[in-house]
């Protein structure tokens, strides 16, 4: 317990020399704040604590119209771009330091000659990152929690499951910067190459839901998406469903990745907010840009295509790639000569 | 505790992944309480040998205990303190953190180690400069901290891999009466070191590594004895006995006769007696650590063992078969 004390310490120690400890936490607090400025009065709405107001006879203090504007702008924004993205991107350059300071040569030594085994030194460090992602998305999350209670009364404790799950996702790319970190004592190619998995990964996700989407989903509903016109067309009746082929391949590859996409998507699972009475539950960004409503068969489409994989899929799935690289790692580690 | 050797190996050996072979079967026992010295040329492989046993290197093999436990037995670490070669602290941490840090990875309770670490400051007189970051600091600073770090869970044996590089001639005095007072606690105290007018002010025992294998080691005393006598003689010696001794390899100079062994050492002295010279004394010769050395490691380079052919360049040493561990 004091062992992983004094490891994690330290790691606190690397991480705030180099500023990024602070840079990071500062960001997630700016970003949090700046969703917690958005405020609605009986005129209309403000950003930056009622720097900038516009007026709208909608989204005003109390209407059910607002809190669909608030807890959508926080889906469509602060879920995709922030959690699922910037804090996670973040955390990886802040931690990318962690093993190859440990590993540095002339300081290794010292730690290694401790009546502490590699494997403890090794999780504990691995661990020292987790929890700092733990830490960046439990602030921003305290801070979006508070703000939505008091701007539009809704008290949704299930936001705090974007603390384990952004942190979940943090660590399937993490442990790849630590097995690279170990092997190449360099923080610059271990933020690269985990850069690199998450672009490989998410490729592979997106290729597997594009394949599921044209070659499952569609066609059972009874559609193809002409691609010269990027129209959807109806089948005609009776057409069976042509036996996928895209879809296997995709799946080899998506298969053994970690399932980063799929898990900052599970935020949409987990974190339910209650019907805000607008009926605009269904609208979306990318709807509301359109300016048009999705068809009731879209929306069933849509709803098939996201559930396609169950929630434990993506998180054994994820599990077991956490568990391989760490394992590859940490033996690597604990059998290097220093 | 039975054992009088804190450190009691036989043959280790090891190849590093690109095929040098480090260490050739080493052999080494160092008794309990002492200051031992591991001499040796570039790369012979002391630093090897010291990181086997604080398992930051694999042996390919080894025997043999440390402390009472078998090498590699993480446990025993906390009774071991380690200043590496090359030593670089983490930037970041101040010289009080690297000490602090060291004492908790060792296992040291907080408060002792608080206690310990203020006094280990003063101890290598860096206590004012304790709160200044590793970055900040000359060499023979960081070389003081890092001596700190490794005393500071009371080590039964200390390792010391070159402590006084970058350190200045009162540095070094004082990190030689640190040493003294370390073993004068009953510890041991295992030094690597090129500097040998150093290591023979204050090493009890001592031994001789090359390219991978140990050549010489035992007591200091014993290690700088010779096999030679020197006489000094009263008065003249006659034409013709100077060059009856010069056949008998006898050196002559201001008045003192000097020879290699006992025999000769006879010989001379009914030479001597036989032509009415007076002797006045009659001494064993002893070398400096250094000859000592020279002479052990005569004919070999730097570097690891390079094969056969090496070997043969290496004049055959009587020096090798000078073993003298009790
Ligand atoms: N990590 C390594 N990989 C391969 N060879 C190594 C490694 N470390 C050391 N060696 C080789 O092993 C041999 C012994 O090196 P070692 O550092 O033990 O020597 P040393 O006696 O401490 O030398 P010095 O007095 O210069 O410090 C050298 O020939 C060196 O080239
Ligand atoms: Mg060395």
């Amino acid at each position: 317990m004091k062992t992983l004390w004094v490891i994690l310490l330290d790691s606190y120690r690397m991480m705030n020399a180099r500023k990024l400890f602070w840079v990071c936490i500062a960001m997630s607090l700016m970003v949090g704040l700046g969703y917690a400025s958005v405020e609605f009065d009986e005129t209309g709405y403000s950003i930056g604590f009622g720097m900038i107001h516009f007026e709208n006879e909608f989204l005003t203090k109390g209407s059910p119209m607002a809190q669909w504007f608030y807890v959508m702008i926080f889906n469509e924004f602060f879920v995709k771009l922030w959690l699922g993205g910037g804090a996670i991107l973040l955390a990886i350059v802040a931690t990318a330091s962690i093993f190859p300071e440990l590993t540095k040569e002339g300081a290794i030594e010292v730690t290694l000659s401790k009546p502490v085994g590699r494997w403890t030194i090794f999780l504990a460090k691995f661990f020292g990152g987790c929890l700092f992602t733990f830490l960046q998305s439990l602030l921003f999350v305290t801070i979006v929690f508070i703000a939505v209670g008091l701007r539009v009364e809704v008290w949704n404790v299930t936001l705090f499951w974007a603390v384990p799950l952004v942190t979940f996702v943090f660590s399937m790319l993490f442990c790849v910067s630590a097995l690279i970190g170990v092997m190449f004592r360099s923080e610059i190619f271990a933020i690269i190459g985990t850069l690199m998995l998450w672009c490989l990964s998410w490729s592979a996700q997106s290729f597997e839901l594009i394949a599921y989407d044209l070659e499952v989903v569609k066609p059972n509903a009874g559609y193809k998406l002409n691609m010269q016109t990027a129209q959807l067309e109806k089948l005609p009746k009776g057409t069976k469903p042509k036996e996928p082929k895209l879809l296997p391949i995709a799946q080899v590859l998506e298969k053994p990745l970690p399932k980063t996409r799929a898990g900052a998507e599970l935020l949409k699972r987990f974190i339910v907010f209650p019907d805000s009475g607008s009926g605009l539950e269904s609208i979306d960004f990318e709807s509301l840009r359109g300016g048009r409503s999705q068809s009731s068969v879209l929306q069933s489409m849509n709803k098939e295509l996201n559930q396609r994989h169950s929630t434990a899929y993506v998180i054994w799935g994820s599990l077991a790639f956490i568990t391989v690289i760490l394992a590859i790692a940490g033996f690597l580690f604990v059998r290097k000569d220093y | 505790m039975s054992s009088p050797y804190v450190i009691d190996i036989s043959n280790v050996r090891k190849t590093y992944s690109g095929g040098v072979e480090a260490l050739r079967g080493v052999s080494l026992k160092v008794p309990r309480g002492e200051i031992f010295g591991l001499l040796g040329p570039n790369g012979a492989g002391k630093s090897t040998l010291i990181k086997i046993l604080m398992t930051i290197i694999r042996a390919s093999s080894c025997q043999g205990v440390m402390l009472g436990q078998p090498v590699g037995h993480k446990a025993t670490l906390a009774k071991v303190g380690y200043l590496p070669e090359h030593v670089r602290f983490p930037e970041y941490l101040t010289g009080r953190q690297v000490i602090h840090y060291s004492a908790g990875l060792a296992g040291v309770p907080t408060r002792y180690a608080k206690k310990k670490t203020e006094e280990l400051l003063e101890f290598v007189g860096m206590k004012t400069w304790a709160k200044k970051p590793m970055k900040t600091f000359s060499k023979g600073m960081k070389q003081r901290i890092g001596l700190a770090q490794a005393l500071v869970n009371d080590p039964d044996i200390v390792f010391l891999d070159e402590p006084t590089d970058g350190v200045d001639p009162k540095g070094r005095k004082e990190m030689r009466e640190a040493l003294r007072e370390l073993a004068s606690e009953g510890r041991t105290v295992f030094v690597n070191s090129h500097l040998l007018g150093e290591l023979e002010m204050i090493c009890d025992s001592a031994a001789v590594m090359t390219q991978g294998e140990i050549v010489l080691q035992g007591s200091l005393s014993e290690l700088i004895q010779s096999d030679g006598y020197t006489l000094s003689v009263e008065g003249d010696l006659s034409v013709d006995l100077q060059t009856k001794l010069e056949r008998m390899q006898v050196k002559h100079e201001n008045g003192e006769l000097t020879v290699e062994n006992k025999h000769l050492a006879q010989q001379l002295i009914d030479t001597l007696r036989a032509s009415e010279v007076n002797i006045l004394s009659m001494y064993k010769n002893k070398q400096s650590l250094e000859d000592m050395f020279l002479d052990a490691v005569e004919g070999m380079g730097p570097g690891a063992y390079q094969g056969e052919s090496k070997k043969e360049n290496k004049p055959n040493k009587e020096v090798v078969n000078k073993e003298v561990v009790s």
